[in-house]
């Protein structure tokens, strides 16, 4: 096969950045050559969400340069690079859910007839984007409506209708479910074949062989290694971990086994009804049982319910929920999270930012929010036995940060997650629910966490672990429960369970495939 | 392979916190801790100025006891917004409270012929119950406490018109103590100065506490510097107070709901969770805080000082006009403003608010011993919350990105 000659879309040339003392870009370097996929790998803080910003007019400060198309340029806005057709779509989107999707599409250049909106055209535009992106969906629906992985493709949409060129997509299958995943690859297959050029962005290393034809992988600020998927043989995600921690990709999940002891939480005949009044309920007639010692990993694509389960056993699911908890054998009434928190119970939220963590507060402010009674005589914080406490863990849990009075959005993703961890183990916890633990963590900071998960396990804690990431709930769990429409459709003890065979279950496909199989 | 990996991430810790030594100034200054300092200065600056242009007036012991006693009521109501503010609610009825405050003061004390402190107590008891009036509609019926206030603010102004048929009532003389008595002058310097040993003991609690969990903690940024600078106010002031008649009593009252409300935000699990309340509130909840509860007692707070606001404004005026205190509202939260706090919640500090209080009032006041009109006044306060606002938006503004 005869090469064509590439011609670069975009070029970083010497590209430096510092923030306050942490040098986040050291020089970089790279070639993003047209039509095709290149995925930028690298710890949380290596500086590739940096320079992304840099690419796409987010950050205008920095040293070195940039072509597009070999011609320099220096972006001082978001919109300024969209007018060269560099696109960012962000991990978490900027969609405006009030909005309707052709509106949204074409916001601010909506087409004009006599100087007002021209609807008819609008919404004839729009239904050709969504057919061309196989969307179902109607032009007239709201953001809002839509689920995660079709607010993405029409943001990408977006992008389209104003000729983009090198389209960035950062993290854009985590919350995604794997045939979401999949229908996304297909499009950005297809974009490819338009001479778009992605940048592609991800902690979800296996996914660079399906869909990566280029891989740079960042550490610290530099470029690491680079490659191209086809001289690898088939071994992308091996290669890209040893460049990016040199570390091994056996010692992921460093599962260790305790022994298993009494049943600390049991739910019995657990329902909840859904968020949203109208729709079927979200978990029915769950049994469901976790003794100490163990990790029970509890599977389910979004929209099973098993999140819901999470949140109830909580006491925070906003819905009618029925059915038995017991904690230690014991009947409990859990109605708020102040009443779980009572019987010992915590809870590691997916959605970091919105559920776990005041990200314009401090580490310490956040790390003794759930323990402050622990801490006050007499009415009183005892700052002291406060600051000692909160100086253990962020020396047991390495969290890294210039100091504990530093702002929680300074901190990156992995340091994040441990703050919101700390702030649950000074609670002094028995039952631990922990949903999406490692979502946004780097892989250095993933493998401290299952760590984490050993030792309290080892020491008697319960563990439940919900978590849409497959190879995870494999590696650490000793139990693997998979739900499916709010129920769990089967169990597997620890090592039985092949990827394939939960996928299987938790698409609800087990009935006649399974005997087919 | 795993030994090498931990005791390099500890060396990279190490060096990080080591550079987070070499601070700058400006880096300093954006601290919240340290968000008072360039307050302090605008303020000695302004005092200067003005004693300037006046001629050596304003800083006159008798006008600082005169502007002491237009500051108190505006900064009593000003740590209380500020206790509300942080977790993210506002009030805006505080001109028809108090005001509605001081008529019940008047009321009880003359139509009732009640005694000193059966007026004190009535009056308390009538701005608790405004109070927990606006907690239940904001922490049980969920209505917005923008909304909540706002309804207060026509409602109950209507209603001291109502009740007084809009005249203005006498309060009887010995109420006129509250604005007009004074601590003798070694009270006054004894109690200046045991706030100010109070304070120095805090720090050092604090540095040690914070030596003691191994936090590199520099003693003269966090207590000798805040000690001796305290200090000097404090010597400033029982000098000024020794001079003229001691220290006025709506100055002891202010110094007292500062120490009490500021202790609580800074000290308490209590204010801690306020703070958390506003800063995310699905994560307060999250964290086992009981909103409701919390919201309610921040507002029977507020509804106290409604209480303690009106006696001293009746005090002060010799009299309760129902009208009193038109616009009251906008100038506390002005002042919790420049003192910066936030209007989204999850920021702000008592002391802050009752400086800024202090500079609008300053200003007011100083202008009116020059013979300005006070729709100047208003225009002055005006621009000083737009610039105050901005400068702490640009320092936190430029401090790295989300």
């Amino acid at each position: 096969m005869t090469t064509p000659v590439r011609a670069p879309a975009a070029k970083v040339i010497g590209v430096d950045k510092r923030f306050g003392g942490a040098h986040a870009l050291r020089g970089v370097s790279m070639t993003f050559e047209a039509g095709d996929v290149h995925a930028i790998a690298g710890e949380n803080g290596a500086g590739k969400s940096t320079l992304m910003k840099v690419l796409s007019g987010v950050i205008g400060e920095y040293d070195g340069f940039l072509e597009i198309d070999g011609a320099p340029v220096r972006f001082a806005s978001i919109r300024d690079a969209e007018r060269h057709g560099v696109f960012l779509v962000p991990q978490e989107l900027n969609i405006v859910p009030e909005l309707r999707v052709g509106e949204y599409l074409y916001l601010n250049r909506e087409p004009r007839r006599f100087g007002l909106v021209d609807v008819k055209k609008l919404w004839a535009d729009t239904a050709h984007w969504i057919s061309v992106f196989k969307l179902n969906t109607s032009p007239v629906a709201r953001m809002g409506e839509l689920s995660t992985h079709e607010q993405q493709l029409i943001s990408i949409a977006r992008a389209m209708t104003q000729g983009v060129k090198v389209l960035i997509l950062d993290e854009p299958t985590a919350s995604l479910t794997e045939r979401e995943t999949e229908l996304l690859f297909d499009r950005i297959a297809e974009l490819n074949q338009h001479g778009v050029t992605t940048l592609y962005i991800s902690h979800r290393l296996h996914e660079f062989q399906r869909i990566a034809n280029v891989v740079t992988v960042m550490r610290d600020g530099s470029v690491v290694d680079h490659f191209r998927v086809a001289e690898t043989g088939g071994d992308t995600p091996r290669r890209v971990i040893k460049a990016m921690v040199g570390r091994d990709l056996s010692e992921m999940y460093p599962k260790s086994s305790a022994s298993v002891g009494e049943p600390l939480l049991e739910l019995i005949k657990w329902s909840a009804a859904h968020s949203i009044p109208g729709r079927p309920p979200a978990v029915r007639g769950v049994d469901l049982t976790v003794k100490a010692g163990e990790v029970v990993g509890l599977f389910g694509l979004l929209g099973s319910g098993a999140f819901t389960v999470a949140r109830s056993v909580f006491g925070a699911h906003d819905a009618q929920v029925d059915g038995t908890m017991r904690i230690k054998g014991k009947p409990v009434r859990v109605r708020t999270p102040r009443d779980a928190i009572g019987h010992g119970v915590a809870y590691l939220p997916a959605e970091r930012k919105r559920d776990g963590l005041i990200v314009g507060h401090s580490i310490e402010a956040n790390m003794a929010l759930a323990a402050l009674t622990k801490f006050s005589r007499g009415g009183f914080i005892n700052r002291r036995s406060e600051l000692q406490s909160i100086r253990r863990y962020t020396t047991n849990l390495r969290v890294k940060c210039t100091s504990a009075e530093q702002p929680i959005r300074e901190l990156s993703g992995g340091n994040q997650q441990k703050v919101v961890a700390a702030k649950w183990l000074l609670t002094e916890p028995e039952i631990f629910v922990l949903e999406e633990p490692t979502r946004g963590v780097d892989v250095n900071a993933r493998v401290e966490f299952y760590e984490l998960i050993n030792s309290l396990s080892q020491s008697g804690k319960a563990i439940l672990l919900v978590s849409t990431d497959l190879p995870e709930v494999l590696g650490m769990a000793d139990r693997v429960l998979v739900m499916w429409e709010g129920q769990i459709v089967h169990e597997w003890k620890r090592g039985e369970a092949t990827e394939e065979q939960v996928m299987l279950y938790a698409a609800g496909e087990h009935g006649e495939s399974e005997v087919a199989a | 392979m795993t030994m090498s990996n931990t005791t390099t991430s500890q060396t990279a810790s190490v060096s990080s916190a080591a550079a987070s030594h070499r601070v700058t100034l400006s880096a300093i200054l954006s601290q919240s801790r340290f968000r008072l300092i360039p307050m302090i200065a605008v303020l000695i600056i302004i005092w200067l100025v003005l004693q300037l242009l006046t001629g050596g007036l304003f800083l006159s012991p008798r006008n600082l006891t005169n502007l002491s006693g237009q500051v108190a009521i505006t900064a009593v109501l000003a740590a209380g917004a500020v206790m509300l503010m942080v977790p993210g609610y506002i009030d805006l009825s505080l001109g028809a409270t108090v005001a509605a405050s001081a008529v019940v003061a008047a009321f009880a004390s003359t139509v009732y012929g009640l005694d000193f402190w059966p007026t004190v107590f009535v009056t308390l008891t009538f701005g608790l119950l405004l109070g927990l009036w606006h907690g239940f509609w904001v922490a049980w019926m969920h209505v917005p406490s923008f909304i909540v206030t706002l309804a207060s603010l026509l409602a109950i102004r209507g209603l001291s018109l109502v009740i007084t048929n809009a005249e203005t009532i006498s309060p009887s003389m010995d109420i006129l103590v509250i604005s007009d008595a004074s601590l003798p002058p070694v009270a006054s310097a004894l109690v200046l100065f045991a706030m100010w040993l109070g304070f120095s003991l805090l720090q050092l609690r604090e540095w040690r506490a914070q030596v003691s969990a191994g936090i590199p903690a520099s003693f003269g940024i966090l207590v000798l510097l805040p000690v001796i600078a305290v200090g000097i106010v404090v010597l400033g002031a029982i000098i000024t107070t020794s001079t003229y008649r001691g220290l006025p009593l709506p100055v002891a009252i202010v110094l007292a709901v500062v120490a009490i409300t500021g202790g609580i935000l800074r000290y308490t699990p209590f204010g801690r969770r306020l703070y958390a309340i506003g800063g995310n509130r699905q994560a307060a909840m999250l964290a086992g805080i009981d909103i409701r509860k919390h919201i309610t007692i921040v507002f029977a707070g507020m509804g106290l000082l409604y209480g303690l606001a009106g006696l001293m404004l009746v005090a002060r005026l010799s009299s309760a006009p129902p009208t009193a205190g038109q616009g009251l509202e906008l100038n506390v939260i002005a002042a919790a403003v420049i003192g910066g706090t936030s209007l989204m919640g999850g920021r702000g500090t008592v002391a802050g608010a009752a400086i800024g209080a202090l500079l609008m009032e300053s200003l007011a006041n100083g202008m009116s011993l020059m013979n300005l009109p006070s729709s100047y006044q208003s225009i002055a306060v005006g621009l000083v919350l737009l610039f105050a606002v901005y400068i702490d938006v640009r320092g936190r503004g430029s401090r790295g990105d989300d």
